[in-house]
């Protein structure tokens, strides 16, 4: 069975009950326009700050049902069998008990199973496209579109797309609260889910990897998606207002700038993702950047990058979005599939990850 | 109307969208503005870009019959609200970890 919002909420508490000696239980400080509190799980032993982190979040586009059920039953996974000194299997994939114990001691699993509980609760009763958070509907609009935010339009990365890129570009993202799908919302980091990611990668400076997890192509894209990568003019880059004009235009020359070290890590890591999930059931998730049939902006994974490049002092976060599966909401015999693909692509990033921050 | 007091929305249908390329897929995009799904990913394949889109029911038709429809084949795959009325049965009803005692489960093997 999926699991419904409250259960995912009521499952990350119960894992930090069960496993009080290797977790710890973060709540945003906000909740969400419902009410609901936005909690995350860390998982790893306790240290001095030196582990790397790595913030998983699912659950973000509401009626991508997989992701928090793939979340939850990683962290299950991990502490169960760190607990147990077992090792890990999913399909043809075989972690070793020594990995399992280098994880959960070497590194700081943020875990983040639900973003958008709200749209989640929505999606599971009452709508089955639904994609946005709950953000009450602007006074007067009576079109049920009309509420809600898409949080991975949210963020503060290039989040204005009508100064930020070429008029043509047709940028994935809408101002148009009625937009049923990609309302960016009135500001960047508008929204409380949105303000509780943030508030992590604020708050936890050690966190370098970001994976947000997502369904259905299936696919795994790294940075950047506000324009096609390019590897030599440093200049060219989401700071530079001279580009405004031009940002996010096909083939035509110019492009976001990716130093070239920091582009052959994200897709060797991703790699690595993708080989892992090759080996539960021989499934293909390619590896690509974001940038495709068009830009994107305010999402979260390029937001996470960005950080550094735009704030003095901010932690260099790599940021990847899995597009996992092939539909939003699989039976629940190829759901369980899909968790297993995820969850091994998950774990042999953190076997991955260097261990110093 | 819904259990929320919404109006019923027609149902959703995903396509499998093949043009020559990239620029075709674009037009077609533009002119009949599709739900993209979460990222707008376009493949090469054999028979030029694909794509996958989601249409409402009522305007399936018209999308096909779009100005720059003649460039791309549509295919529809599959009926996403048919679809989540049976997933629907697959969600879990109340608080299966209400209580102290219930500790969640991972798919993983332990071995």
């Amino acid at each position: 069975m999926y699991l419904n919002a409250t259960e995912i909420d009521s499952a990350v508490g119960r894992l930090h009950d069960a496993y009080p000696e290797v977790t710890e239980l973060l709540t945003a400080s906000r909740p969400t326009h419902e009410g609901r509190p936005l909690r995350l799980l860390r998982v790893g032993t306790p240290h001095d700050g030196a582990s790397p982190g790595i913030l998983l979040l699912g659950g973000v586009h509401a009626r991508e049902w997989v992701p928090p059920d793939a979340l939850v039953s990683l962290a299950a996974d991990l502490l169960e069998a760190w607990h147990r000194g077992t090792g890990l299997g999913y399909g043809s994939a075989v972690f070793t008990a020594a990995q399992v114990r280098s994880v959960v001691e070497g590194v700081d699993l943020f875990v983040f199973p639900c973003v958008n509980p709200d749209g989640r609760a929505h999606s599971q009763t009452a709508s089955a496209m639904w994609r946005k958070n709950r953000r009450p509907a602007p006074p007067g609009a009576t079109d049920p579109s009309c509420a809600g935010v898409d949080l991975n339009r949210n963020f503060d990365f290039l989040w204005d797309h009508t100064a930020k890129f070429a008029p043509d570009a047709d940028v994935h993202t809408s101002d148009r609260p009625c937009d049923p799908q990609v309302y960016r919302g009135p500001a960047a980091a508008s929204e409380p889910e949105t303000r509780s990611v943030v508030e992590v990668l604020d708050g936890r400076p050690g966190i370098r990897w970001l994976v947000d997890v997502h369904s259905a192509v299936p696919v795994i894209l790294h940075h950047w998606g506000s324009d096609r990568n390019q590897t030599t003019d440093p200049d060219q880059n989401f700071r530079n207002p001279g580009l405004d004009a031009v940002r996010g235009r096909p083939d035509d020359g110019t492009g976001e700038y990716i130093a070239p070290d920091d582009l052959r890590t994200a897709v060797d890591l991703a790699g690595r993702m993708s080989g892992a999930v090759r080996a539960v059931r021989g499934g293909e998730y390619g590896v690509e950047p974001s940038y495709g049939l068009y830009p994107t902006s305010g999402t979260s994974d390029d937001y996470a990058y960005s950080r550094h490049l735009s704030r003095p002092g901010a932690s260099k976060v790599f940021g990847w979005t899995i597009e996992c599966g092939t539909t939003f909401q699989p039976a629940v015999e190829e759901a369980g599939q899909v968790v297993r693909e995820v969850c091994a692509a998950l774990l042999a990033l953190a076997l991955a990850v260097p261990r110093t921050p | 109307m819904t259990a929320t007091g919404e109006p019923p929305v027609p149902d959703v249908i995903r396509c499998h969208v093949v043009a020559e390329d990239a620029e075709a897929l674009r037009r077609f995009v533009r002119e009949t503005r599709p739900d993209l799904g979460c990222r707008p990913v376009a493949r090469p394949g054999r028979d030029g870009v694909a794509t996958e889109v989601y249409f409402r029911q009522d305007r399936l038709d018209a999308a096909m019959a779009a100005r720059s429809a003649d460039r791309v084949t549509v295919t529809a795959v599959e009926n996403v609200t048919e679809n989540w009325r049976a997933r629907v049965e697959e969600v879990g009803t109340g608080d299966r970890f209400a209580t102290r005692d219930a500790v969640p489960h991972g798919l993983g093997r332990k071995e």
